[in-house]
């Protein structure tokens, strides 16, 4: 049990990125409500996925249900650059989800349940020859939450459920640096904020590869609750309460060689590098051979810090039966966004390389809609849409998470293969708005603007779900 | 009614999807829009000090800012054309009186601010002051090139051929070999000279480059006027102009100890070439020590020599050229016969510094910048009209007229 409870963690490693929720929030936690593009908090599927979707949904559970099942990411986007109008695709592979639930009606009115999901979380792989490899060309965000639940029916009318969430944390960043944009050391004798791109280091040379990783635990809550106004209408709402991670982890740091050779003699203040000087040996050898030694003293392993929060997340909707085998939902999403993530400092145990991400991300609303046809004790089919916005404005949109508002269009089916089993399969399209965006962030940590935005990011994603659930 | 119901979803969905969808847009620079202005897109320029933009012994924003290159660039109208600014006061700053040594912001010889901080993403102007035709293709200190600190501050460790490569361009204009004449002419030397053979390899190499990029070209011929024209650069007095003033007393007040020797007299003395530097040390030392100008001694150019360097010029011009027709490329002379005409215009061509003004008063000629070898803004407007005026004769475009 407890490989498989690993090899379960492994696989969530894989959280791809830029999934179907606004900022680095992911949606896709179960097929039957992916087919739904989501909507269900009034009425959640009974897949045991009501532990994400709204916990309420446990209450009146009759037996039990667990529901394994695993969606299909096809990523597709790029960046086109205005001036050179070539386009830049992201690396990101087929990737995998997973998705466990279990729950279990105790009584008539408790319902018991666990669930382990992730809903925030990205991961952008750019290949090396990306101008966005300076910002970061593998990077990856993950939330596992794992969610002991408990549901209880207060009134025939009214449900309350919660869960404590422990949330297992881990960002990791890889990104190149670039010598054009790195400040030559005072010591040489120039003024503060001096760069080697003003000894005419082309932008865009890589001399050292950094690697951050960081990982935290925390704890946070999620409750819900559904009000059955009669047979046909019910309404519904969750809050999952923000996450705070105090990241503390490493920053490793290895020389690329740039292959430059001074050409002419070159005085730098008091200090003078001589014609035939390899830049790199310039770098990294020891002052007392001539060289600036980097890698001994500025860019060394070390620790590193980083606090980083997921927002709140609060969803409303109604769930309406027109006819016995129609139900059609409704949801709205809200996602405190403006409050959670605005600026990430990234700090080092030498300052010298402290690091600041202005983000200012927006809060965001989602709307979603979709409708359940249940054709007989067979076969049940459904749809979707969902519109929502992107939380990144105008001045972050980056090679770490080139969101924006997105279209996305569900459908999917369940079909009962036994009295015991039955299977899930969904189909999800994304459409994220093309949107500008830039490659670096701003020098010495200074504000951004739009004014850096320099071409644009497309998205757009197809997902396949399956999954397979077992009564009992 | 099943099918009514279909038809208003289906038309739902489309209003929601285009409502929905904003999608932002390149900023792309358009396509010139002048006939053949898709291929002059990305202008890079190859060169020297010339197409760098050097004026008055030093460089800085503001010469750079006047190269060809740059009013070129500025009227095909294609992406950005970006050149390696140079902080003010300069790398070296320009002289504002050669004769006092006095340079822009009271900088000398050896102050140099280094490049500005707002790097721009790519170079266009990737020529470099100094640059013959080896240093195209290879920095220093390989042996026989000519790198400085300039190289390394516009190129950073490239070669102009790989910095021009990075840009990926369309259209690329080369103007070099005057240096591979001039630096051996300045010394007096004709073995500094680049072999015709050398020359030939190294300009097809770069040439090769170019090629690869898919880029069109223009070739510009070597030279600020047709030596064999005896049209000279005001860096050069000719003998002869010594010995006239000489023998009018014009030195006997500021260098009475300097003479000048009866070969520098007219006739033969009109075809040496004294070198500024050479010859104003003459007359600095003529203060006070008895000193002599002959007109047989290095680093004087005697006749023969003259020669040599028109007929070096001739055949540089021809190889260029031979590769320009051979690649199907423009090639002009246009901006010598320039200068030839410029030459025959009272006071654009200096036969001998005034010392009594300052750079700003053209000591050298209204056509040059005060060190008697770099063309000043408006003799770089005029050759930026006659490189412009031949792309288009060349491959029937339509850049607009430079002003």
């Amino acid at each position: 049990m407890g490989r498989f409870a690993r090899y379960v963690l492994v696989l969530c490693a894989g959280f791809p990125a830029l999934l179907g929720a606004q900022g680095f929030g992911i949606y896709e936690q179960g097929t039957c409500a992916m087919g739904r593009a989501g909507t269900g908090v009034a009425a959640p599927c009974t897949d045991g996925s009501a532990i994400f979707f709204n916990p309420a949904g446990l209450a009146g559970l009759t037996g039990g249900r667990a529901t394994l099942g695993v969606t299909l990411l096809d990523v597709q986007g790029g960046f086109t650059d205005d001036i050179s109008r070539q386009t830049t695709k992201l690396d990101d592979p087929l990737l995998a989800i997973p998705q466990i639930y279990a729950a279990y009606g105790v009584t008539p009115k408790l319902g018991v349940g666990i669930g382990l999901f992730a809903p925030y979380g990205l991961q952008t792989r750019w290949p090396l020859t990306f101008d966005g490899r300076f910002a970061g060309y593998d990077n990856i965000l993950r939330s596992v939450y794992i969610q002991p639940t408990v549901a209880y029916q207060v009134t025939p009318w009214l449900s309350l459920g919660g869960g404590l969430d422990i949330v297992l944390g881990k960002v990791e960043l890889n990104q190149r640096l670039d010598l054009a944009d790195a400040p030559v050391p005072t010591a040489l004798g120039v003024p503060a904020g001096t760069i080697f791109g003003q000894f005419g280091i082309a932008p865009g040379t890589d001399f050292a590869d950094t690697h951050l990783e960081a990982s935290k635990t925390t704890v946070t809550a999620h409750w819900g609750g559904i009000i059955k106004v009669n047979d046909k209408l019910s309404i519904g709402g969750r809050y999952l309460m923000h996450a705070t991670f105090d990241y503390e982890g490493t920053a490793e740091f290895s020389q690329v060689l740039t292959n430059l050779v001074i050409p002419a003699t070159i005085s730098v203040g008091a200090f003078t590098i001589p014609a035939g000087t390899p830049v790199d040996a310039l770098l990294a050898a020891p002052v007392t051979s001539g060289g600036l030694d980097l890698f001994n003293t500025v860019l060394t392993a070390q620790t590193v810090a980083t606090k980083i929060t997921n927002p709140e997340q609060l969803i409303l909707g109604l769930a309406y039966k027109p006819r016995k085998d129609w139900t059609l939902f409704v949801d709205y999403q809200f996602t405190r966004w403006g409050k959670r993530f605005n600026t990430v400092n990234i700090n080092f145990a030498n300052p010298l390389l402290n690091r600041v991400l202005r983000e200012n991300y927006r809060n965001t609303n989602g709307i979603r809609l979709a409708g359940e046809w249940v054709k007989d004790a067979k076969w049940t089919f459904r749809g979707g849409y969902l519109r929502h916005q992107g939380a990144a404005p105008a001045e972050t949109v980056t090679p770490l998470l080139p969101e924006g508002g997105r279209n996305e269009f569900t459908g999917g089916f369940t079909v009962k293969l036994s009295p015991g089993f039955s299977a899930d399969v969904a189909y999800q399209y994304i459409k994220q708005n093309d949107r500008r965006g830039r490659t670096r962030e701003a020098l010495f940590n200074q504000a951004p603007t739009t004014l850096l935005n320099h071409g644009v990011y497309d998205f757009h994603a197809h997902l396949f779900g399956v999954s397979l659930g077992y009564a009992f | 009614m099943t099918q009514r119901r279909f038809v208003f979803a289906a038309g739902l969905g489309c209003v929601l999807w285009v409502a929905a969808c904003q999608n932002d847009v390149l900023n792309s620079p358009g396509v010139p829009p002048y006939a053949g202005g898709a291929m002059f897109q990305r202008y890079v320029a190859m060169g020297n000090s010339i197409t760098a933009g050097f004026q008055s012994g030093g460089i800085n924003d503001s010469t750079q800012r006047q190269s060809y290159a740059v009013l070129v660039a500025g009227a095909m109208g294609g992406n950005r054309f970006y050149y390696p600014s140079l902080n003010a006061p300069g790398c070296p700053p320009p002289f504002t009186n050669i004769f006092t040594q006095a340079r822009v912001g009271g900088g000398t010889g050896t102050t140099c601010l280094f490049r500005n901080a707002a790097i721009p993403p790519y170079v266009s102007n990737v020529a470099v002051p100094g640059a013959e035709t080896i240093d195209m293709l290879v920095n220093g200190p390989a042996p026989g090139t000519n790198s400085n600190p300039l190289t390394q501050l516009f190129l950073g460790g490239r070669t102009q051929v790989q910095a021009m490569m990075d840009v990926n361009p369309t259209f690329v204009s080369v103007w070099i070999g005057n240096n591979d004449l001039l630096g051996a002419a300045q010394a007096g030397d004709t073995t500094l000279a680049t072999d015709t053979a050398v020359f030939r390899v190294n300009y097809g190499k770069a040439l090769d480059s170019i090629e690869a990029t898919g880029a069109s070209a223009i070739l510009i011929a070597v030279g600020l006027g047709h030596l064999s024209d005896n049209v000279v650069l005001p860096f050069f007095s000719r003998g002869s102009t010594y010995y006239g003033l000489w023998a009018s007393g014009a030195f006997a007040a500021s260098a009475p100890l300097f003479s000048v020797d009866a070969n520098c007299a007219p006739p033969g003395g009109n075809a040496v070439l004294v070198p500024f530097p050479y010859g104003f040390g003459l007359l600095a030392a003529g203060a006070t020590t008895a000193v002599t100008l002959n007109c047989t001694a290095p680093p004087v150019i005697e006749p023969a020599e003259t020669q040599f360097f028109a007929i070096l010029q001739a055949r540089y011009n021809a190889i260029i050229q031979a590769q320009a027709t051979a690649r199907g490329w423009a090639f002009t002379d246009s901006v010598n016969f320039t200068l030839d005409s410029l030459a025959g215009v009272a006071n654009q061509f200096a036969p001998f510094p005034n010392t009594a003004v300052a750079c700003s008063g053209s000591p050298m000629g209204l056509a040059f910048s005060c060190d008697g070898i770099h063309p000043n803004q408006a003799t770089q407007q005029k050759i930026a009209r006659k490189i412009a005026r031949a792309i288009n004769q060349k491959y029937g475009s339509a850049i607009p007229a430079i002003p």
